[in-house]
């Protein structure tokens, strides 16, 4: 169609896009929405225009999305209506995949907004809500790895076959007959656009050509009822141009143009039309463009438009035409895009980037995982050797922002190769403190994790403390109880049998979960304590075992690492040669055992719902593996709570203990319960360590002598019982278990 | 290292607003800072005597205890900018920034010797250097379109441009108001920015702020560092720094208020008189020293009353 001279043409909006709105849709996208593309009803802004340089866009901020609680609406519609800003309703459609922005088909986009124009319009509803005629469509795609945004915003209008037309233009001051009045109006106009953020009348309204009075609020009443001639239709003009007004006007033309020929159809019939040649007949309108200039309406900035209205025939309305994409740098309709990778601060990057791909599993593979209650347990790792950094490099794969080490040994020039934590420049001048070093790493892997060092020796029952040293090393004990308490899972990763007694009683008493893996030369073992003490009905059974009637689950208090031994823990390094002291082991078992141990942590905390004791969970074994597998027929649950029929959860079974090797390649399940003679976790030990004034006299006895714990159990007693005393002489032989 | 410099300030900045109470007593005529209370009566005149500021309660979960709820930081959006400062600074040659009774201004904003240091006051050796963060005196955003786009934001090669709306009634982009481009004398193409300018107080310097963002001639939202072409040479290179707006998150250039106090001391007297400005006049006072800041950005800050 060609463009008549006086066709009346509108200046298109442009977005302005806060990067603060990415963030917050790329949030919503992650955590709420997953793969689905429904549309989101979002709000965008604008103001008239502020100065003569340039338009009033439509903006669009983290608040465009609306949701929330009564007093967050309310805080924003303040803000809205402090700023002297109008709302436009939108539409957002957010694709999952590039190739779905690129083919998106935007035509139907379109003719369905068109169609949502003309039943506004048709019905009556944009009657009282003006902002129905300032509809926007946002089509993106966000590529949250990149931290990319494309985007193509629409901003439907309807053609008409017969457009707009401008008969002469000016500003306010200057107009023949409004300009006597401009005053007037413009303190009309100031004070209706500071009504309330929600008074529809903001939009436009009417004023008297004589007197100059704003008369809101605006109804079609009120046009339908009085001759053309008479009034000026007034809108907040978003546009700067001095020979165009904004694209604000254009619906509410057509929206004039269809409200006042269905009056006028009525009126006919009446016998009461307003001097009208026929219902299609062209007729005259005066708009005013409200506009400002240093805050205010101004009768220069603002222009009056007399206008010619479009006419709407029965085609347009039926088949209505939408018009509207917005065009690029290219000067032609095409999408945009928002790069904010650069401008991000990289390490809040990284941190987005790493929860990224976790909350990616909840899309599709498992909707139930818990990312933000893993993610958020703080870990203490005792030992910062081949475990240690294992299991510190696969909670960090987890997001577990949290994590301390402790070790008092310093990194040593065999270290590196094994422990991948460290480097060879740690070992210079006699090397750094393992702890320190590996919090060092884990924090140049990734700033945005709370990694700290603990430089502390682990006391040991056995190696008896001097009399000058007993302080510190009582002191070590309240140490080590303090970071107990300041975490939520304890990872016991050390290299000998008797550092391990410490932290799993200190884990008893206090009911701590407590993830111990241990390593021998070509097989290991993964496990997790029981805590707290043996209720009465579990110390019914004959041997403590009960079976859960749920898949062969245990669910009796769970022993520790020390409750299948009937020797307390010892010196295991004096006295031995360099090949006994050390953990000579295949140097892939500490990856393969620190990532089981890692994994039992996660699973755990998928089996427990809230308030529930992790140290209490039934262990599963193989029946119940193998029951979880034929009643769902795949490893993926679908169940809302972590908890599945079979008791398994929605990662799978969590055992007791983990026993595998890489000699005959095997894995094996073991559930077995707490051993009421345990020289670390049963009854008798616990209560010694917990009574106050007692509690440093027990710890040194046990330290300076190994069966003082024997006794004290009546682990003694029982071994005196047994004749055959045969099997008791198979102490570890370099294993640490 | 610089920005590392300005990493440990920023944290050590928010420990100490932690710890510290707000200023209760009027300070702003011997120290130049001023109490949240005065900011709120200096901001509600802003706001009656230039409405294109206006007061925001941002979001509930930033909002500053100290402030009213729905007085927490000023704004004013889509304020012009249609050239560069570095530009302005070649026209303006030899000229003074600023003239007459201006006289000082900006010599006080680049001498750190000049503030007090009493107690109250932060230790003016925290300045962050932020070299690093220098615009590139090569900045080719005057020679030509294309250099902008070459990272294609807008993508011509994206094969999905759709066709041009055959549509009478549209203006056709060229000749909208924000995207014209015209020329100045010397033939460069001036590109209009816009800014969305705000002001949050500082507890810890008991100062004003100011936070830039900023939009391209086609509304693309800059990347903070270009907001550093807008910045005069001087504060550029010194006190200007990318941090996240305290309200919306967003990485924002701000000049830092580091400097603002002694700065603030030294116009009030320099306005002197026998009649002190009261304090409901600093925010004006302070515009005008951002004004030598970002001379291209046209904020309002015309006060229809005297400042005395």
């Amino acid at each position: 169609m060609a463009a008549d001279a006086d066709t009346l043409r509108f200046e298109p909006w442009q977005s302005a896009v806060d990067p603060g709105f990415w963030a917050e849709l790329a949030r919503r996208k992650l955590d709420n929405a997953g793969l689905s593309e429904d549309p989101w009803l979002i709000t965008a802004l604008y103001t008239p225009a502020q100065n003569a340089v340039v338009s009033s866009p439509c903006q669009l901020d983290a608040r465009a999305f609306g949701a929330g609680d009564e007093s967050e609406l309310a805080a924003r519609a303040r803000d809205v209506a402090a700023s002297g800003r109008l709302e436009m309703p939108g539409t957002l459609v957010n694709v999952n995949t590039l190739e779905r922005f690129r083919a998106f088909d935007r035509g139907t986009l379109m003719s369905n907004a068109a169609k949502k124009l003309v039943e506004d319009i048709r019905s009556g509803r944009a009657d009282d809500d003006a902002a129905l005629l300032t509809p926007f469509i946002a089509l993106t795609y966000a590529d949250l790895k990149k931290w990319s945004f494309y985007y193509w915003f629409a901003f439907p209008a309807l053609k008409l076959d017969v457009p707009a037309k401008v008969i002469s233009c000016g500003p306010l001051a200057e107009h023949v007959e409004l300009g006597a009045v401009a005053d007037e109006i413009s303190r009309g106009c100031e004070a209706t656009l500071r009504r309330d953020a929600n008074d529809p009348a903001r939009t436009w309204w009417i004023v008297d050509n004589v007197s100059g009075e704003c008369e809101p609020p605006s109804s079609i009443a009120t046009v339908r009822t009085r001759d053309f001639s008479t009034w000026t239709l007034a809108f907040v003009d978003p546009c700067a141009s001095e020979a165009h007004p904004g694209w604000a006007l254009r619906n509410l033309l057509s929206w004039l143009a269809v409200r006042t020929r269905e009056t006028e159809t009525a009126g006919e019939a009446a016998g009461e039309t307003a001097g009208a040649a026929g219902a299609d007949a062209p007729r005259r309108v005066r708009v005013l463009a409200v506009r400002k200039s240093a805050g205010r309406v101004c009768p220069r900035a603002s222009r009056v438009f007399e206008c010619v209205l479009p006419v709407t025939t029965d085609g347009n309305l039926e088949n209505p035409t939408g018009v509207g994409w917005e065009v690029n740098a290219s000067g032609r309709p095409g999408p945009r895009l928002a790069n904010l990778g650069s401008s991000m601060d990289p390490t809040r990057l990284a941190s987005q980037a790493v929860d990224l791909n976790l909350k990616l599993m909840r899309w599709r593979l498992l909707p139930q995982l818990r990312v933000a209650q893993v993610a958020s347990t703080r870990c203490l790792l005792l030992g910062a050797g081949t475990l240690g950094c294992a299991v510190a490099r696969c909670l960090l794969g987890w997001g577990v922002r949290k994590i301390t080490f402790v070790d008092g040994g310093d990194v040593s020039f065999s270290n590196p190769v094994r422990q991948s934590l460290f480097e060879f420049g740690d070992c210079l001048g006699g090397g750094k403190p393992k702890a320190e070093a590996a919090a060092e790493a884990l924090r140049r892997i990734f700033p945005g994790v709370d990694a700290q060092g603990v430089r502390m020796m682990i006391p040991m029952p056995g190696h008896p403390v001097p009399d000058a040293e007993l302080p510190r090393v009582l002191d070590d004990t309240r140490r080590l109880e303090d970071l107990i308490d300041a975490h939520d899972c304890v990872y016991l990763l050390t290299d000998t049998r008797e550092s391990r007694w410490l932290p799993t009683l200190t884990c008893a008493a206090k009911g701590k979960l407590l993830i111990n893996a241990a390593l021998g030369f070509d097989s290991y073992l993964v496990m997790r304590h029981g805590g707290g003490l043996l209720r009465a009905d579990e110390r019914s059974g004959t041997d403590g075992t009960t079976t859960d009637e749920r898949g062969g689950a245990f669910a009796g208090r769970l022993g520790c690492y020390f409750c299948n031994d009937v020797v307390a823990p010892g010196d295991s390094t004096t006295d031995r040669t360099l090949d006994q002291q050390c953990t000579v082991t295949r140097p892939g078992l500490a990856p393969i055992a620190g990532a089981l141990a890692v994994e039992m942590m996660v699973s755990t905390a998928h089996g427990c719902v809230e308030g529930d004791d992790p140290t209490r969970m039934p262990a599963h074994t193989h029946e119940s593996f193998a029951s979880s597998r034929s009643g769902s027929g795949s490893g993926s649950g679908s169940g809302s709570t972590g908890d599945r029929d079979d008791g398994t959860t929605a990662l799978g079974i969590v055992p007791h203990q983990i026993r595998g090797g890489v000699f005959d390649l095997s894995q094996r399940l073991f559930a077995a319960p707490a051993f009421d003679r345990c020289v670390a976790c049963s009854e008798k030990v616990v209560a010694a360590f917990l009574k106050p004034d007692g509690r440093d006299e027990f710890l040194r006895r046990a330290f300076d002598d190994p069966a003082y714990l024997e006794n004290a159990t009546g682990l003694a007693a029982m071994k005196e019982e047994v004749d055959d005393a045969a099997w008791l002489g198979e102490d570890s032989d370099g294993d640490d278990f | 290292m610089d920005a590392l410099k300005h990493k440990v300030h920023t944290a050590y900045k928010g420990v100490a607003e932690s710890l510290m109470t707000t200023r209760t007593t009027s300070a702003f005529l011997e120290k130049g800072v001023v109490t949240p209370e005065e900011f709120v009566v200096a901001g509600d005149y802003l706001v009656e005597q230039c409405p294109t500021w206006s007061w925001q309660g941002g979001d509930a979960k930033s909002a500053k205890s100290y402030l009213p709820e729905d007085k927490q930081f000023l704004v004013t959006r889509n304020v012009p900018c249609l050239k560069r400062a570095r530009a302005m600074e070649e026209y303006a040659g030899k000229e003074e920034h600023l003239s007459g009774e201006d006289e000082g201004w900006v010599a006080a904003g680049g001498d750190g010797n000049g503030g007090s240091k009493d107690d109250d006051a932060p230790d003016m050796d925290e300045i962050p250097d932020i070299s690093a963060l220098r615009v590139d005196s090569r900045a080719k955003e005057d020679q030509n379109d294309d250099d902008d786009d070459a990272d294609i934001p807008d993508m011509d090669d994206f094969d999905m441009c759709g066709d041009e709306e055959d549509d009478a009634s549209a203006l056709p982009s060229s000749r909208a108001v924000t995207t014209v481009t015209t020329a100045d004398d010397a033939g460069h193409i001036l590109k209009t920015r816009t800014y969305d300018l705000s002001i949050t107080y500082d507890k810890y310097y008991q100062t004003p702020r100011v936070w830039l963002n900023g939009y391209d001639e086609r509304r693309r939202a800059l990347d903070p560092t270009k907001a550093l072409e807008d910045i005069s040479a001087e504060h550029a290179k010194k006190t200007v720094t990318i941090d996240p707006h305290p309200h919306t998150s967003v990485p924002s250039a701000s000049i830092h208020p580091c400097k603002h106090a002694p700065v603030m001391k030294k116009l009030i007297e320099s306005m002197g008189g026998d009649a002190a400005p009261s304090v409901e006049h600093y925010l004006f006072v302070f515009l005008k020293f951002i004004a030598s800041v970002v001379p291209t950005i046209e904020y309002d800050y015309t006060a229809s009353a005297s400042l005395r």
